[in-house]
C-alpha cells in the first residue's frame, strides 16, 4: 500500500469514527460548559475611572518594562511597557490576590501566584491556593496549598529556583490549620509546613535576606474575623527570625513594647540586609508605629508612631525600602507615607491619590519610578514618589449590586468598594468611555436604582445608609431620605450594605431594610415601618463598637442581624420576601400586615447562614429562589434553594457542579428552568432548572459575581462583579431555546425574531456608527453591544472536516452574501452587517476610498444556508426598519434605487475600462510588431486609450496628499459611498451631482465606442496576420471573475 | 456483506488503535499528526505552496492568495478594487509589506525580519523539528471550540528582540480522536501587542495531493476575529519565480 493510499484509509476512516462516535453517543446528550454555551461572549463596561482595590506591586528585578499587579478581585495584571498598560493574564483562575513573586532567578518566565487577599476588611474575597507559571504569565499551573485562603509572601531563594518559602496568612472566618510558613524544595511539587503557632495564628509576612537565603524572617498574625466583629491582635502575634533554612524559629522582639502585638508589617533593605523596618500593632498606640534594626532584628529602635504608621494595621501592614538608599522606606496607609530619615520623620505622598494605599514598589534599576496599588487601582510616579499619575486601563471596579434602566441603551446602575455609586450607558458612541459615567453617591456605593419609570431620579446610598440619596441626574442635585428611628424604637441597624428596592407595582415606592423593613410611597420622603425585627436580634452579634482587637475598628462594616434582601414579587405587591444576614428568610402576602418566618423550612441549611439573595419568580406567586452564603461562618459551600409553595418546603438546586458559595441568582424572564447564579468565582448557568450547572467562560473570568440582573427588554444578562466591573452577555435568547431535543440535533437555528436595523447613532449600537471617541491610548474603553444581525446556531459537535458555508439569499432566490460559518461546538453566532456585495470598481493607480461601501440590504425576509459537507440546513433573517426612525418609506425607497443605480454606474465604468486595459495589453504586444500596419494601429489603439482613461480614473499620484485630482470612478465611487452609507434620501445635492456623474458615464460609454471601432479594425488585422481573434469578455464574465 | 465486514473490522481496528494512543507521550502525538496530514515524507516532498480564496475581515471580503516556498520563503497578496497589493512578504532575507498611502513597498523593520527568519516554517514546523533544535512539550488536555485536544507547546528557541532573549514559541491543540490541530496559539513579541497572544482556528480540512489541509482558517485575538481565510484553490509543488518573494528595488 503506497503512502498516499494509507493516509487516504486513515482520513477516511477517521469520519467514519466520529459518525459512529456520533451516534453512539446521541441518547445521552447532557453537553455542559463552554461546549454549551461555544461562541456566545461576556464583554466588560468597566468602568475603570475609579479603577479599584490592588493589593501587590510587583517590579521586575532588571527590566523596568515588566511590572505586575495583584488585585483584590480582578486577578493579575501584567504590563510590558512600563505601566502604560496592563493586561489581565489570570482569567481563569481565583481573582483574589495575595502576592506576586518573580523568581529572581528566571524573572522573565517563572511568576508564582498566592491567591486570597490578606488586606482581611469585611468584604475580601477568598483563595484559591498557589499557582506558578514557567512562560511569564501565558499559561498557569496549580502547585497546591488549597486550603491556605490567603497567602501574603512568596520567597524564593535567589541560589535555587526549586527552594521556595510561602507565608499563608490562612482562613480569615474560622480556625485552620493550613497557615503559618512552607517550604518546598522541588519547585512546588511538595510543601511542609515548617513553622506553626496555632489554628488562629498565621504568617502576614515573610521576608528572605537574598544575601543569605537561610536567614528568613516571618511576622505571624492572630487574627479572626467573623460576619459581625473582627479581631486583631493576641499572644501569639509575634515576629520570628530563622537562621537556618526554616528549621528553627525565634522570637527577635528585643525593643518592642510589652504586652500583646497585632500585625506586623517588616521589610529589609535591599542595599544593607542588616537593615530591617517593622512597623507594629501595639495595645499602646504610642508604642506602636515604626521600628528600626541595624542588626538583622536582633534589636529595634522605634522611630515613629504617627497616624499614618499606626492607621488600621489589618489594611494598611506594608512596606517598601528604596533599592539602594537604605534609609528611604515607603509604608502603606490611608494616604501612604514616605520617609527619607530612617523613619525620623514621615511626609505624605503626592495629593490626587486615591486613598487606602496597600503597596509600593520601586523600579530597582531607577528608584524615582515608583508604583503603588490603592484602593482606587494603580498609580505610578517618575519623581521619587511626589507626583502621581494614575493607569487609566485597569478596570477593577468592585460592584456591590447593579440594576438596569428601560432608557435606549439602557443604563447600568451600581455602587463599588470604597469608589461611590455611579451610572454608565451599555452603549456608546464609541465604546463605553471613562467620561460615559456619572456620579451618583460618595463613599463605599452599594444599591443603585432608578425610578421605574422615571430614571432620571435615581436611589444611592453609602455604608450603613448612613446617607440614602434621592438624586435628579440630568439636575445634579440629591437630597438624603434615609429612614430615622421614630419615637418607641430601638436604634436602627443597617447593613454595611443595605437593602435598597423599588416597586414594580407603584412607581414611587421604595423599600429599605434594617431590621425592619421600611417602605416608602412617596418616593422616600416619608416612611412607614411594615414588619417587626425580623432578624434573629442576637445582642452577642450586635457588639460593634468592641470591634478590631488592638486597634478600634467600628466602621459600620460589622453591622449584624439586619435585613439584607428585599423582594417584592414582581406579580402581586403584597407578597414580600426579606432574607436577613443572620440567616433568616420571611415571607409577608399582606404587605407586611404579618410575617412568617420560613427558616426552619429550608433543609441541611447551616445555622445563621447569611441569606445573600432573594428571587421572587415573575412566572409563579409562590415561587421564589433564595441564595445563602455561609462564607462568613467558614463554609464555602452553595446553598441555593427554590421553593414553589410560598416557602412551606423548599429544594436544594445546587449540584457539584458549582465549586465555591453564591451570592445571587436571577432567574429567567421566559424560560422558568433557565436560570442564572453569580458565584465567587464566577457564573453559572443551568437550563434545566438546576439539575446540571455550567460555568460561563468566554470572556467571563473567575469573578466573584455579586448581583446578576436580567434586562427584560433587551434580553441582557448584567453582572456587578467585585473586581472587574459590570460584565454584560448581550443576548440570552439562544440559552431559553436550548432543549435535551435541541442539543440532540446536527445543526439546529435559535429563532431570534426579525433584527431591527437601528439607525440611532447617538446610543452606540448603530449600524452607522459616529465620529469616535474621545478616550486615548492606555485608557480602557467598555466594548459596546453587537449591533449586526445575527444568525445563531447550535451545533451538536464542532465542523473540522470537509467544507462548510453559510450563504444568504434574498425572497426571489438571488444571492446576497457569504458569511464565515461559526463551526464550533454548541452556540455558534454568525454576525451580518446586513450590507450586502461591494461593486465593482474600475482599476486604477490608486484605491477609492468609496470603493469600500457596499449597499444596506433590504428589509425583508432573508433564507440563510448552511452547507456543511453534503447536508444543507436552512433557516430565515428577517430585517426591519428601525420604528424609530425619522424616515419615511418613500425616503427609503429613493435612497435605495439611487443606490442600486449607482452601484450599476461604478460596475458599468469598471467594465469599460475593464475591457480598454484588455485592449491595450493585447496591442501592447503588437507595439512593435513586424508589419508597420498592425504596428501602427497598436500604437493607436494605446494611445487612444491612455487619453480615454484620463478623465476616467485617477492614473497618477497615491492615496494620501500626493493624491491626483479625482476623475469620474472616484466621484462615482465617492457619491455611491455617501448614499449607501447614510440612511434616509440623498441630499438635492447629491441628487443634482449624481446628473452629473450620469452624464460623464454617458460620455464614457460614448467615447468608448470611437476605441471599440479602432479595436475590431486592429483585431481584424491581427486575424490577417495568422493571430486568433480576441474576443472580450462579456460583462458578466467580467463581473464574476471574483 | 462482505464489504460491511471490513468496514466495521476497519472501524474496530481503529477504535482501538485510538484506545489504545490515549497517555501517550509528546513523540507520538507529533507523529501521528504528521502521519494524518500526509506523512513525512509527502510533507519533505512539498517545496511550494498556493492558496488562493477569499478573506473576511470586519464584514468585509476580498480575495486573497498565499504563496509559499520552502524553507521559508512567502507572500501573501490580497486584491482591491483591481490592484493587487503584497501584504505581507519574505525572500528569505528581506520582510516587506506595502504601504497603503503610496502603495509602495517598504521593508519591515530589522526586528521584524529576524522574527521572520526565526519563526517560517514551510511546509510544516514539526518537519524534522528535532533537528531544527525545537524542543515539545505535552502540556495536557484542554477543550477547544468543544473538542478535547492535546495541548503541545513548540519551543523553537530564542530570539534576541528590544535587547533581551524572549522564547518562541507556539502552542498546538492537536484534535485527540483525529490528530489534526483545531487551534494554534502564538504570542507577539515586538511592538504594541507585545505577549498577546493570537489564536488561529482551523477548519474545513480536506484532502489535496495527499495532504490534508485546513480549507479555513480564522484568526483571533481576545476572542474578537481579525480574519477568516477560507481557501478554494491550493496547489502544490507549482513553478514559483525565484524572483516571486523579493523585494520590489525602485
Amino acid at each position: 500500500m503506497n503512502q498516499l493510499t494509507k493516509k487516504s484509509i486513515f482520513f477516511l476512516f477517521s469520519f467514519l469514527l466520529i459518525s459512529l462516535f456520533e451516534s453512539a453517543t446521541i441518547a445521552q446528550t447532557t453537553i455542559k460548559g463552554d461546549a454549551l454555551f461555544g461562541s456566545m461572549r461576556a464583554r466588560h463596561l468597566g468602568p475603570a475611572l475609579m479603577s479599584g482595590r490592588v493589593t501587590d506591586m510587583e517590579s521586575h528585578p532588571t527590566d523596568s518594562k515588566i511590572i505586575y499587579t495583584g488585585t483584590a478581585g480582578g486577578g493579575v495584571w501584567k504590563s510590558v511597557d512600563g505601566g502604560v498598560t496592563f493586561n489581565s493574564i489570570f482569567d481563569d483562575y481565583c481573582q483574589s490576590i495575595g502576592v506576586v513573586s518573580l523568581d529572581p532567578s528566571d524573572p522573565d518566565n517563572t511568576i508564582w501566584v498566592g491567591t486570597g487577599e490578606v488586606w482581611t476588611r469585611n468584604s475580601v474575597s477568598i483563595g484559591d491556593g498557589i499557582f506558578k507559571s514557567n512562560d511569564g504569565g501565558k499559561s498557569w499551573k496549580k502547585m497546591g496549598l488549597d486550603k491556605s485562603d490567603r497567602i501574603s509572601s512568596i520567597q524564593i531563594n535567589p541560589n535555587n529556583s526549586n527552594e521556595i518559602y510561602v507565608g499563608v496568612v490562612g482562613a480569615l472566618w474560622g480556625d485552620s490549620e493550613e497557615r503559618g510558613v512552607y517550604k518546598t524544595q522541588d519547585g512546588g511539587e511538595t510543601w511542609e509546613k515548617i513553622f506553626y503557632i496555632n489554628e488562629s495564628t498565621g504568617c502576614s509576612e515573610l521576608v528572605i535576606d537574598p544575601s543569605n537565603p537561610n536567614t528568613l524572617y516571618a511576622a505571624m498574625w492572630e487574627f479572626r474575623r467573623t460576619a459581625y466583629s473582627f479581631n486583631s491582635g493576641g499572644d501569639n502575634s509575634a515576629l520570628y527570625k530563622s537562621t537556618d533554612g526554616g528549621a528553627n524559629w525565634r522570637k527577635i522582639h528585643n525593643g518592642y513594647p510589652s504586652g500583646s502585638l497585632g500585625r506586623i508589617a517588616v521589610a529589609m533593605a535591599p542595599s544593607e540586609t542588616n537593615i530591617l523596618y517593622s512597623v507594629i500593632e501595639a495595645e499602646d498606640k504610642d508604642k506602636g508605629g515604626m521600628y528600626r534594626s541595624t542588626d538583622g532584628g536582633e534589636s529595634w529602635t522605634q522611630k515613629n508612631s504617627d497616624f499614618e504608621l499606626t492607621v488600621r494595621p489589618f489594611y494598611f501592614s506594608k512596606l517598601a525600602v528604596h533599592p539602594s538608599n537604605p534609609d528611604m522606606v515607603a509604608k502603606a496607609g490611608y494616604f501612604g507615607a514616605i520617609s527619607e530619615d530612617a523613619g525620623e520623620t514621615i511626609r505624605p505622598i503626592g495629593s490626587g491619590v486615591h486613598p487606602d494605599i496597600h503597596d509600593f514598589s520601586f523600579d530597582p534599576n531607577d528608584s524615582n519610578r515608583m508604583y503603588l496599588g490603592c484602593d482606587g487601582g494603580v498609580y505610578r510616579s517618575y519623581d521619587g514618589g511626589t507626583v502621581w499619575e494614575m493607569v487609566k486601563g485597569l478596570p477593577l471596579s468592585q460592584f456591590y449590586h447593579v440594576t438596569v434602566d428601560n432608557e435606549t441603551p439602557f443604563n447600568v446602575y451600581g455602587g463599588l468598594q470604597d469608589n461611590g455609586s455611579w451610572i454608565g450607558p451599555s452603549a456608546s458612541n464609541a465604546g463605553i468611555e471613562a467620561g460615559d459615567w456619572k456620579s451618583v453617591g460618595y463613599g463605599d456605593g452599594f444599591r443603585v436604582y432608578p425610578h421605574p419609570t422615571n430614571s432620571n431620579t435615581v436611589y444611592s446610598e453609602m455604608q450603613g445608609a448612613e446617607m440614602i440619596w434621592k438624586v435628579d441626574v440630568e439636575k445634579v442635585q440629591s437630597r438624603t431620605i434615609q429612614p430615622f428611628a421614630e419615637e418607641g424604637d430601638p436604634k436602627l441597624r443597617f447593613n454595611w450594605n443595605t437593602p435598597i428596592t423599588t416597586s414594580l407595582h407603584h412607581p414611587d415606592r421604595l423599600y429599605v431594610g434594617s431590621q425592619f423593613v421600611h417602605k416608602s410611597d412617596d418616593q422616600g420622603q416619608s416612611w412607614q415601618k411594615i414588619s417587626g425585627d425580623l432578624t434573629t436580634n442576637d445582642p452577642s452579634k450586635q457588639q460593634q463598637e468592641d470591634s478590631g482587637g488592638l486597634s478600634k475598628d467600628n466602621s459600620g462594616a460589622e453591622n449584624h442581624c439586619t435585613v439584607f434582601t428585599i423582594a417584592e414579587s414582581p406579580i402581586n405587591d403584597q407578597t414580600i420576601w426579606v432574607g436577613t444576614d443572620d440567616g433568616n428568610v420571611q415571607l409577608t402576602k399582606n404587605g407586611g400586615s404579618s410575617w412568617t418566618d420560613l427558616t426552619g423550612n429550608i433543609p441541611d441549611l447551616p445555622k445563621n447562614t447569611w441569606c445573600y439573595h432573594i428571587e421572587a419568580s415573575v412566572h409563579d406567586i409562590n415561587t421564589a429562589y433564595a441564595v445563602f452564603d455561609g462564607h462568613t461562618q467558614n463554609d464555602m459551600n452553595p446553598y441555593v434553594y427554590k421553593t414553589t409553595d410560598a416557602g412551606a418546603s423548599w429544594t436544594s438546586i445546587t449540584t457539584d457542579d458549582i465549586e465555591v458559595f453564591a451570592r445571587s441568582i436571577q432567574e429567567d424572564f421566559v424560560n422558568p428552568n433557565l436560570l442564572y447564579l453569580g458565584t465567587e468565582f464566577g457564573l453559572y448557568v443551568t437550563i434545566d432548572g438546576g439539575k446540571n450547572w455550567s460555568k460561563f467562560t468566554n470572556n467571563m473570568p473567575s469573578v466573584a459575581v455579586h448581583h446578576v440582573t436580567l434586562h427584560p427588554r433587551d434580553h441582557s444578562l448584567v453582572m456587578g462583579t467585585h473586581g472587574r466591573g459590570v460584565i454584560i452577555i448581550d443576548d440570552v435568547r439562544p440559552l431559553r431555546q436550548l432543549t435535551t431535543e435541541v442539543m440532540d440535533e446536527t445543526v439546529h437555528f435559535f429563532d431570534l425574531g426579525p433584527h431591527v436595523m437601528k439607525e440611532n447613532g447617538n446610543g452606540g449600537g448603530s449600524m452607522i456608527g459616529g465620529f469616535g471617541g474621545t478616550a486615548t491610548y492606555g485608557e480602557f474603553v467598555g466594548q459596546n453591544p453587537n449591533s449586526m444581525a445575527q444568525i445563531v446556531y447550535f451545533m451538536k459537535k464542532r465542523h473540522t472536516f470537509g467544507k462548510m458555508k453559510l450563504q444568504l439569499y434574498d425572497d426571489q432566490g438571488n444571492h446576497i452574501v457569504d458569511l464565515p460559518a461559526g463551526k464550533q461546538k454548541g452556540i455558534n453566532s454568525v454576525q451580518w452587517n446586513m450590507r450586502t456585495e461591494r461593486p465593482q470598481l474600475a482599476a486604477a493607480k490608486t484605491i477609492s476610498r468609496g470603493g469600500f461601501s457596499s449597499p444596506l440590504a433590504a428589509p425583508g425576509v432573508y433564507t440563510v444556508k448552511l452547507t456543511k459537507g453534503k447536508e444543507v440546513y436552512e433557516s430565515t433573517i428577517e430585517l426591519q426598519y428601525d420604528p424609530e426612525s425619522i424616515y419615511s418609506d418613500q425616503d427609503r425607497d429613493i435612497a435605495f434605487e439611487k443606490t442600486q443605480k449607482l452601484f450599476h454606474m461604478n460596475e458599468d465604468l469598471a467594465y469599460l475600462i475593464g475591457k480598454a486595459d484588455a485592449i491595450y495589453a493585447a496591442a501592447k504586444e503588437q507595439e512593435s510588431a513586424s508589419d508597420s500596419k498592425l504596428k501602427s494601429l497598436s500604437q493607436e489603439l494605446m494611445k487612444s486609450i491612455d487619453a480615454y482613461k484620463l478623465d476616467k480614473v485617477i492614473t497618477t499620484g497615491d492615496n494620501y496628499v500626493g493624491a491626483a485630482e479625482p476623475q469620474l470612478r472616484e466621484n462615482m465611487a465617492d457619491l455611491f459611498s455617501e448614499v449607501s452609507g447614510q440612511i434616509g434620501p440623498p441630499s438635492a445635492a447629491q441628487l443634482n451631482n449624481l446628473v452629473l456623474l450620469e452624464k460623464g458615464l454617458s460620455k464614457a460609454h460614448e467615447e468608448f465606442k470611437a476605441i471599440d471601432k479602432t479595436f475590431q479594425k486592429w483585431n481584424k488585422l491581427m486575424s490577417k496576420q495568422g493571430f486568433e481573434e480576441m474576443v472580450l469578455k462579456t460583462k458578466e464574465e467580467f463581473l464574476s471573475e471574483d | 456483506m462482505k464489504q460491511l465486514f471490513t468496514l466495521t473490522l476497519v472501524f474496530l481496528l481503529n477504535f482501538s488503535a485510538v484506545n489504545y494512543l490515549v497517555g501517550q507521550n509528546v513523540d507520538e502525538i507529533i507523529d501521528t499528526y504528521l502521519e494524518t496530514i500526509g506523512g513525512v515524507e509527502k510533507l519533505a516532498s512539498i517545496k511550494s505552496m498556493k492558496m488562493k480564496g477569499k478573506a473576511n475581515s470586519f464584514g468585509m471580503d476580498f480575495p486573497i492568495t498565499v504563496i509559499s516556498s520552502a524553507p521559508n520563503k512567502m507572500k501573501m497578496v490580497i486584491e482591491f478594487q483591481g490592484k493587487e497589493i503584497t501584504q505581507m512578504a519574505f525572500d528569505g532575507e528581506t520582510a516587506w509589506t506595502t504601504n497603503f498611502m503610496t502603495m509602495e513597498a517598504e521593508k519591515m523593520t530589522s526586528e521584524q525580519t529576524k522574527i521572520f527568519k526565526e519563526t517560517s516554517d514551510f511546509p510544516d514546523a514539526f518537519l524534522n523539528y528535532k533537528d531544527k533544535g525545537y524542543v515539545a512539550t505535552l502540556e495536557g488536555e484542554e477543550d477547544i471550540e468543544g473538542v478535547p485536544c492535546f495541548k503541545v507547546k513548540l519551543n523553537k528557541g530564542t530570539i534576541t528582540v528590544d535587547d533581551k532573549e524572549e522564547t518562541m514559541q507556539s502552542i498546538y491543540y492537536f484534535d485527540k480522536e483525529t490528530y489534526v490541530p483545531i487551534m494554534t496559539e502564538e504570542f507577539a513579541l515586538v511592538g504594541e501587542m507585545k505577549g498577546k497572544s493570537t489564536q488561529s482556528f482551523f477548519s474545513d480540512y480536506d484532502e489535496v495531493d495527499g495532504l490534508v489541509f485546513p480549507y479555513t482558517m480564522s484568526q483571533k485575538i481576545d476572542g474578537q476575529t481579525m480574519m477568516e481565510g477560507t481557501f478554494e484553490t491550493v496547489e502544490i509543488n507549482l513553478e514559483v519565480e525565484d524572483g516571486a518573494f523579493a523585494f520590489p528595488e525602485k
